[in-house]
């Protein structure tokens, strides 16, 4: 009996259907629910609410008091006026200290403190928390200081205890998140044995201390380093076998190195500087996001720095072509599969477009490439070399090409021709005029009918043994 | 073409034994037969997992006396809508949200098969879930009813999940000034 038939049986043979069902049973029966399932259930809620549970009723007392998470966060900070910030913070700081004499001694789960630090007063009241939370336990630790506005003109930042870790205290922290925190830890410090997950934000740290500190984190999964200005290398050569993800945005550094050999997933945004994650050769997907490059420049750099990578994102806000048919690297992207680019280029090098070729040539096992053009209009620009000037170049493994944003330019046209004629294997092609998203404009029948013109032009140019979508 | 139609032929009794092999039957407190992938179910729950593994799967239907049909329904639809999706690339979350547990947001697609369930049902998948091991499914539907309490003020959450109040007034009075952090804008 196929599983259709038996769910038909099943729901014939159920006379009490979905409405009548709300009739059967009286009311909703949570509180019947296992103490373990209710505590998952209140765990999946932000600290906040979570403690606000233990009001409901003495059931659920028990559950958060056997597992307190809390936050402390200054709420109404954005809606009042700086005295009246004042009495706040002073308020919250009272508030969080006498909750914290209370519960001395116990287990707190998670530990998340949001407060402006706009005054080195309560620097005193921070570091008692952050020994609470060491003493209590606590798994994962939120320290977000950061003021609400324009943080970056604030020069101070809290400067993170570390002598509290250094009698022999291992920390069991899991997950952590500090922003606007300065780090220098001693030369005693062990690091976080247990620590997975670390997210670092606008922090003030010297590229030794913080090489220090992530080596001496030897089971971090998850990693992003956010807005923290090194000016400097960010080498970190111990191993960290664990580590999974990781993310590094706008730090402003003049070289990442990673000894990351299970890395999956890798982002970057910021300028183009050498990036080194050679050793990661389970590379899945890597996301590259730069300010200002040409292509040519930021592919052979990538192909340095991650020549494993099997699913690439390279997107550059300011980027230049080069008059070039390959990359000045003998190097080619052996694993990469899946290859996205997002194309903007300059009104004056609409006749570039064709270059593009310069990348793929690295790319021999390819089988899906999809290429965003946005920036200056390049609509019907009719400049450019043709397609038989490139040379010989053959995409054995190109299954699925997508080109979106297509103006019908030489440059596009040649090189979606160029693809075609080279790719035996190729099975799809999708041609976009805009981005899904910026239909509506178009839908009010901008152009309309030249591109009623060139899809039917598309259409008698491209193979008809191949699936097409023109949109 | 005699080689041919005995190769056909011995190719269907692969495939019958095959999928024989394939699924498990489950039959639920009601005594209604559902069947679901063998693979998603090891996969999917550690208790039919050690169930399949120790061999106490009963070919005409494995007991399960604590789930009812409406329950055992979603949970098999559920294997198979699991089954059929297209897992995320990335191990972990690529999110930049800091969560402070490790729980993968629900996908487009459990969160739609859990909207469309009345509350009941989503209760009786909970216990469900939990009784058959099911660590994704339970925190799906968890997650789904800690959505429902999000923002919520006590007495909203009491009165939609029909708490009793069971404190003295004084208790409650103590318990909230402790929590004053909690309660600010209220």
């Amino acid at each position: 009996m196929t599983n259709d038939q038996i769910r038909e049986r099943a729901s014939t043979d159920n006379t009490c259907g979905e409405s009548t069902h709300e009739t059967c049973r009286p009311s909703l029966r949570i509180e019947d629910l296992p103490f373990d399932v209710l505590y998952t259930i209140a765990s999946k809620l932000p600290p906040r609410d979570y403690a606000r549970t233990s009001v409901l009723s003495t059931k659920w007392r028990s559950i958060s008091s056997f597992c307190p998470r809390w936050t402390f966060a200054d709420v109404l900070q954005c809606k009042c006026s700086t005295a009246y910030f004042c009495e706040h913070t002073g308020r919250l700081i009272h508030d969080v200290n006498k909750v914290l004499e209370k519960h001395r001694g116990k287990v707190v789960e998670t530990f998340e403190v949001r407060i402006n630090l706009v005054d080195n007063l309560i620097v005193p009241h921070i570091n008692s928390w952050v020994a609470f939370a060491i003493s209590s336990r606590t798994k994962n630790l939120t320290l977000d200081l950061k003021p609400k506005w324009q943080f970056w003109d604030y020069k101070d930042r809290y400067a993170f205890p570390f002598k509290l870790f250094d009698g022999g205290n291992i920390p069991r922290i899991e997950h952590m998140q500090l922003s606007f925190v300065s780090l220098n830890p001693s030369s005693q410090f062990r690091g976080f044995p247990y620590l997975r997950k670390l997210h670092l934000q606008v922090a003030h740290v010297g590229r030794n201390d913080l090489q220090h500190m992530l080596s001496h984190c030897c089971s971090i999964e998850w990693l992003c380093i956010d807005r923290c200005h090194l000016n400097d290398d960010l080498i970190v050569d111990g191993s960290l076998f664990r580590l999974l993800y990781l993310r590094v945005d706008y730090c402003e550094l003049t070289k990442i190195e990673f000894h990351a050999v299970n890395l999956v997933t890798f982002e970057y945004h910021g300028s183009l500087i050498p990036i080194n994650i050679r050793h990661s050769l389970k590379l899945q997907s890597a996301c590259i996001r730069l300010d200002k490059a040409a292509l040519n420049h930021a592919a052979t750099s990538l192909l340095n720095g991650l020549p494993s990578v099997q699913n690439l994102t390279l997107r550059t806000s300011v980027q230049h072509l080069e008059k070039k048919w390959s990359l000045d690297s003998p190097l080619s992207f052996l694993c990469l599969r899946h290859l996205r680019l997002f194309m903007f280029i300059l009104h004056k090098e609409a006749d570039r477009v064709l270059y593009l070729v310069s990348v793929l040539r690295a790319t021999p096992f390819l089988e899906k490439l999809e290429i965003h053009f946005y920036g200056t209009s390049l609509w019907l620009a009719d400049v450019g070399p043709c397609r038989n000037e490139i040379g010989l170049c053959k995409y054995n493994y190109l299954k699925k090409i997508c080109i979106i944003g297509f103006e019908a330019a030489r440059g596009q046209l040649e090189f979606l021709l160029h693809i075609v004629e080279n790719a035996p294997a190729l099975e799809v092609v999708t041609v976009n005029r805009t981005e899904q998203s910026s239909k509506e404009i178009w839908s009010n029948g901008g152009r309309s009918a030249e591109w009623r013109m060139i899809t039917y032009l598309l259409n008698k140019m491209l193979p008809p043994n191949l699936e097409i979508y023109i949109n | 073409m005699e080689v041919d139609k005995g190769k056909g032929e011995a190719e269907e009794t692969r495939k019958v034994a095959e999928a024989d092999r394939d699924t498990v039957t489950l039959k639920s407190s009601d005594g209604k037969l559902f069947e679901v992938s063998k693979e998603a179910a090891a996969r999917l729950s550690t208790v039919l997992a050690g169930m399949i593994a120790g061999g106490s799967i009963d070919d005409n239907g494995t007991d399960l006396k604590q789930i009812g049909s409406e329950a055992l329904e979603n949970v098999v639809d559920y294997c198979n809508k699991h089954a059929n999706s297209i897992p995320s690339a990335a191990l972990i979350s690529s999110s930049i949200s800091f969560n402070t547990a490790p729980f993968k947001e629900p996908e487009e697609w459990e969160r739609k098969f859990v909207d469309r369930l009345s509350h009941d049902a989503l209760f009786d998948l909970v216990e469900a879930a939990n009784f058959l091991g099911m660590e994704r499914l339970l925190d799906v539907t968890c997650h789904k009813i800690s959505e429902m309490m999000k923002g919520k003020s006590p007495d909203q959450i009491r009165e939609v999940f029909n708490i009793k109040n069971d404190y003295t007034k004084e208790e409650l009075e103590e318990i909230r000034q402790e929590l004053a952090w909690a309660f600010y804008d209220d």
